[in-house]
C-alpha cells in the first residue's frame, strides 16, 4: 500500500480556514438543508458526530454541562438542539445507530463503572449493558453497528493496550479482531460491511490500518510520523476522511481506500477534527476549533484542486 | 462579572442546618483581606512579585506530555510521537505543539517525586511540601495536621511586607475552582492554612467557560446577584431572613466572612478584575473558552492587580468521567483517547497562551508560573490499556519570576519510572517558589515552614 501519497488541496471554499457559506445543489437548499459553512456558534466542546435522517439531523456528544458529557440531537433544518436521552447523572457519548434505527449504542460512565457499552432499544428504552468481566474500570469507545445490524465493532481494553472487537447486539459473543501491541482504536465500518478502517500504534505512532470485518488481512493504509485518527468512510465506500497532525497541527484529510490521492481538506492553525461524511457524499462535516471555540463546519469536497500541496 | 448564585436549600423551610454549617466551615478567609497583621513594611522587590500555580489535579501522564520515551518498550511508550522543541535536549509529545514552539520561555523538571500515591494525600503534600503530622486524609487527619500551603505562606509574608504593587483590595492567596479541590470523597486537606488555621485559607473564586465569576462558598442567598449587591438594604434584608433561620453563633461566623466578601465584591478596583469582558476578544480566545482557559486569564488579571499567589486549578475534582465531576486528569480509563481529544490540546493552548500573554505584557519577568499535578501516571500501561497513579517520577513546568528558561532539569530513567538524577521533592518545589517570591530562608525559619529538606531546585534559578 502506498504510504506517502501526494497531498493535494481540495476546493473547500475556505478563506484562512474559515468556511464560507456557498450555494448548494438546488435540491439540498430547497429542502432547507444547510449550505457549507459553520453550523453552530455555541462553541461547546463536542465530539463523535453522526448523521441520521438522511443528513437532516446530527447526533453528537458534548460537554454541555460542566460535570457531564451527554448526547445531543441537532436538527439541521430548524437549527434546534435537544438532549437525545433524558437528563441523568451518567456520562454518555459515542452514539451509533443501527441501519434500521431499531437499536442505538453508546459508551457510558456511571457510578463506579467506567466506560461500559450500552445497547438500547429506543422504543422500549430497554438496555443491554456490556462490561468486560473482572474490573470496574474498562475502556469501551466508539461502538459502530455493522450494516447487517447484528453485530457491533468497538474499541475495548486489553492488557497493555486496546483492541478492536466485535460483539453481538445481544451483548454476547465477543470476538477479538486485532491482537497487536499498542493501541487499536476508532474503528469505522465500510458501507458494504466488508472492511474496517482503524488507527493502530502497533508500529510506534498512530497510523491508519485496514482489515476485513472478520479481522483478517490487516494492512497499513497510511503512515506518517504523527497521529492519523478518527477515520470515516465516504457513503460510497471509495474514500476515507480522517484527522492527522502530520503538518504539526490537527487537520482533516481524505484518501482513497487504496491509499492513493491523499488530499488535505482544512488549513488552519487551530484544530480540525472528527470528520464525518454527509450522506450526499459531497460534503464533509468537521468539528473545528476557531478562536478557542468548537463548532460544526460543513465543507464542500466535491471538486479536487489539482495543485499540489 | 461576579455574582452570588443560589443556595441549594433542601426544603421550603429555608436553609438546612447541615448545609449552613458546611458552608460556614469552608468559607475562605483571605489573609490579605483579613488584615492579620496590618503593619506594612518596605521590602526589597523579589524576582517573583506573584506566583501562579497551575494545578493539574488528578495526575497528568508525564510520558504522554513532557517526558516522552519513544524508545521504551510498547508496554510503556504510548502512541504519541515525540517532537522537538526550541530547547536542545527537550522533546515533548505531539500533543503539545504550541508549547514546543515556546520552550525557550520555560524550563521543565522531569524528576519530581511525591511520598504518596493517593490523590488527596499527594495533592496536600504537593501543595504544602510535607506529609501531615496527624496521619493525613487516609487516616482521619484534618487540615490542621498539614503544613500551610505555599500560597498561605506567601500571603502571610506579604501581609506584613507588602510590595508597593500588592493589592489592598484583593486577597493575598486566591484559588480558582468550582469549589474546594479534591476527589469524590472529599477535599484536599492541604488546600490552605493548615496548622495556621482557616484564617490563612485561600479566597476561592470559580470561573466558567463563559467568563462568569462567582464565589462558590457564598452561594447562600437566594436570588442575590451582583446588581442587587449594589443595594445594601437588599443584602441586609436577606441576611435578616437568614438570621431567623439559623442559630446566632453560626450566623455571626458566616456574617463576618460575608462582610469581608461584600467589601471585596463592592470594591470598584477588585470588581474590575473579575470582569473578563474588559479583555480584548482575541485575548479571551487565545486562552480557549473552557473553564480552565478563562480561569487562567482571570488568574493573570489577578496577578496584574497585585495578588501575590494565584492557584489556577484545572478542575475541582480529580476524576475525569465519574458522574458529577469535572474532567480532571485521573485517566485510569481511556488515557490515550482523552489525552488526544481533550487534556493534551487544552493544556497546550491555555498554558502557552498564559506564558505568552504574561510575556507580552512584561509581566513574565516578575511572575513565577509553575504548572504541575500531584503526581504522574504509570509508565507501564495498565491492564485496561490506560495509566494509573505514579508518584515516583513526574514533571513540572516553570516559567518567569527568576526562572532560567530553556532548561531541562533532571533525567528520568529509560522508562520514566524513577529519577536517574537527583529527585525534586515537594518541599523543594515550595522553597523555590517562595524564595523567588521573597520569602527568604530567615522568614521561613521565623514561620517555621519548609525548613527540613527545603532548598531551591538546582539549575532552575
Amino acid at each position: 500500500m502506498p504510504v506517502s501519497a501526494r497531498v493535494t488541496d481540495w476546493i473547500v471554499l475556505a478563506v484562512m480556514g474559515t468556511a464560507v457559506v456557498v450555494g448548494l445543489p438546488g435540491d439540498a437548499c430547497a429542502a432547507g438543508l444547510p449550505a457549507t459553512g459553520r453550523l453552530t456558534a455555541d462553541g461547546v466542546l463536542k465530539f463523535s458526530p453522526v448523521f441520521i435522517n438522511e443528513g437532516r439531523t446530527l447526533v453528537f456528544s458534548a460537554h454541555s454541562e460542566p460535570s457531564r458529557v451527554s448526547i445531543v440531537e441537532f436538527d439541521l433544518v430548524t437549527g434546534k438542539q435537544k438532549s437525545h436521552y433524558p437528563p441523568g447523572s451518567d456520562a454518555q457519548f459515542d452514539i451509533a445507530f443501527s441501519p434500521d434505527r431499531s437499536l442505538e449504542c453508546f459508551s457510558r460512565s456511571g457510578g463506579p463503572r467506567q466506560l461500559s457499552l450500552v445497547i438500547r432499544n429506543p422504543k422500549t428504552s430497554k438496555d443491554i449493558v456490556f462490561h468486560p468481566p473482572g474490573t470496574l474500570r474498562s475502556t469501551i469507545r466508539t461502538p459502530r453497528f455493522l450494516p447487517d445490524g447484528k453485530r457491533i465493532v468497538m474499541t475495548m481494553n486489553s492488557p497493555g493496550g486496546q483492541q478492536i472487537v466485535s460483539i453481538s447486539v445481544q451483548g454476547t459473543d465477543v470476538k477479538k479482531l486485532t491482537a497487536s501491541n499498542g493501541l487499536n482504536a476508532w474503528p469505522a465500518v465500510s458501507p458494504d460491511g466488508k472492511t474496517i478502517v482503524f488507527s493502530s500504534s502497533r508500529r510506534g505512532d498512530l497510523d491508519l490500518w485496514l482489515m476485513d470485518s472478520d479481522g483478517n488481512n490487516q494492512r497499513r493504509l497510511l503512515a506518517s510520523p504523527r497521529r492519523d485518527i478518527y477515520p470515516s468512510w465516504s457513503p460510497d465506500g471509495s474514500r476515507i476522511a480522517f484527522t492527522s497532525s502530520r503538518d504539526g497541527n490537527q487537520e482533516v484529510y481524505i484518501v482513497d481506500r487504496d491509499g492513493e490521492n491523499l488530499v488535505r481538506v482544512t488549513r488552519h492553525p487551530e484544530r480540525d477534527t472528527y470528520p464525518v461524511w454527509h450522506p450526499d457524499g459531497k460534503r464533509l462535516l468537521t468539528i473545528s476549533e476557531r478562536r478557542g471555540r468548537f463548532d460544526f463546519y460543513l465543507w464542500d469536497v466535491a471538486v479536487p484542486r489539482s495543485a499540489s500541496n | 462579572m461576579i455574582s452570588l448564585g443560589s443556595f441549594p436549600a433542601r426544603d421550603c423551610q429555608g436553609i438546612s442546618r447541615r448545609s449552613f454549617l458546611k458552608a460556614s466551615a469552608t468559607l475562605p478567609l483571605a489573609a490579605g483581606v483579613a488584615g492579620l497583621d496590618p503593619e506594612t513594611l518596605a521590602a526589597e522587590a523579589p524576582r517573583a512579585k506573584s506566583v501562579m500555580l497551575v494545578w493539574l489535579i488528578g495526575g497528568p501522564s508525564h510520558l504522554d506530555l513532557f517526558d516522552p520515551k519513544p524508545k521504551a518498550p510498547d508496554l510503556y511508550r504510548g502512541p504519541f510521537a515525540a517532537i522537538d522543541t526550541r530547547t536542545p535536549g527537550l522533546q515533548v509529545t505531539e500533543l503539545l505543539p504550541r508549547l514546543a514552539n515556546l520552550s525557550d520561555k520555560f524550563s521543565v523538571v522531569r524528576t519530581n517525586i511525591n511520598y504518596n500515591g493517593g490523590h488527596r494525600e499527594a495533592g496536600s503534600i504537593g501543595m504544602t511540601g510535607y506529609v501531615a503530622n496527624d496521619g493525613g486524609e487516609g487516616q482521619g487527619g484534618s487540615p490542621a495536621g498539614y503544613h500551610p500551603h505555599f500560597g498561605s505562606i506567601l500571603a502571610r509574608h506579604r501581609a506584613r511586607h507588602r510590595l508597593e504593587r500588592d493589592s489592598i483590595d484583593l486577597p493575598g492567596f486566591v484559588s480558582l475552582a468550582r469549589g474546594p479541590i479534591g476527589d469524590g470523597v472529599g477535599p484536599n486537606f492541604g488546600y490552605g492554612g493548615g496548622s495556621w488555621g482557616k484564617g490563612h485559607d485561600p479566597f476561592m473564586f470559580s470561573c466558567e467557560s463563559d467568563g462568569k465569576v462567582s464565589i462558590p462558598e457564598l452561594n447562600l442567598l437566594e436570588g442575590l446577584t451582583k446588581n442587587r449587591l449594589a443595594s445594601r438594604r437588599d443584602v441586609l434584608a436577606k441576611l435578616d431572613v437568614l438570621r431567623r433561620r439559623a442559630d446566632q453563633r453560626d450566623f455571626e461566623k458566616w456574617n463576618a466572612v460575608y462582610k469581608r466578601a461584600y467589601n471585596l465584591i463592592s470594591s470598584i478596583d477588585a470588581n474590575t478584575v473579575f470582569d473578563l469582558s474588559k479583555e480584548k476578544p482575541e485575548t479571551r480566545d487565545a486562552y480557549g473558552h473552557s473553564s480552565f482557559g478563562q480561569s487562567a486569564l482571570l488568574g493573570r488579571r489577578m496577578v496584574e492587580a497585585g495578588v501575590p499567589f494565584v492557584q489556577v486549578n484545572w478542575s475541582r475534582f480529580v476524576e475525569v468521567l465519574f458522574p458529577n465531576t469535572d474532567y480532571g486528569w485521573d485517566t485510569h480509563s481511556d488515557n490515550f483517547g482523552l489525552m488526544a481529544d481533550w487534556h493534551g490540546p487544552l493544556l497546550d493552548r491555555t498554558l502557552s497562551a498564559l506564558i505568552e500573554d504574561l510575556d507580552q505584557r512584561g509581566l513574565l519577568d516578575t511572575t513565577l508560573v509553575c504548572c504541575m499535578g500531584e503526581f504522574g501516571r504509570t509508565p507501564r500501561i495498565n491492564s485496561i490499556g490506560s495509566r494509573d497513579h505514579w508518584h515516583h517520577c513526574y514533571f513540572s513546568v516553570w516559567a518567569g519570576g527568576g526562572i532560567q528558561p530553556g532548561r531541562v532539569i533532571g533525567t528520568s530513567d529509560p522508562n520514566g519510572e524513577h529519577p536517574a538524577t537527583d529527585p525534586v521533592t515537594p518541599a523543594m518545589v515550595g522553597t523555590t517558589m517562595l524564595e523567588l517570591a521573597g520569602v527568604t530562608n530567615a522568614v521561613r525559619a521565623e514561620f517555621k515552614v519548609l525548613e527540613e529538606g527545603g532548598h531551591v531546585i538546582e539549575g532552575l534559578v
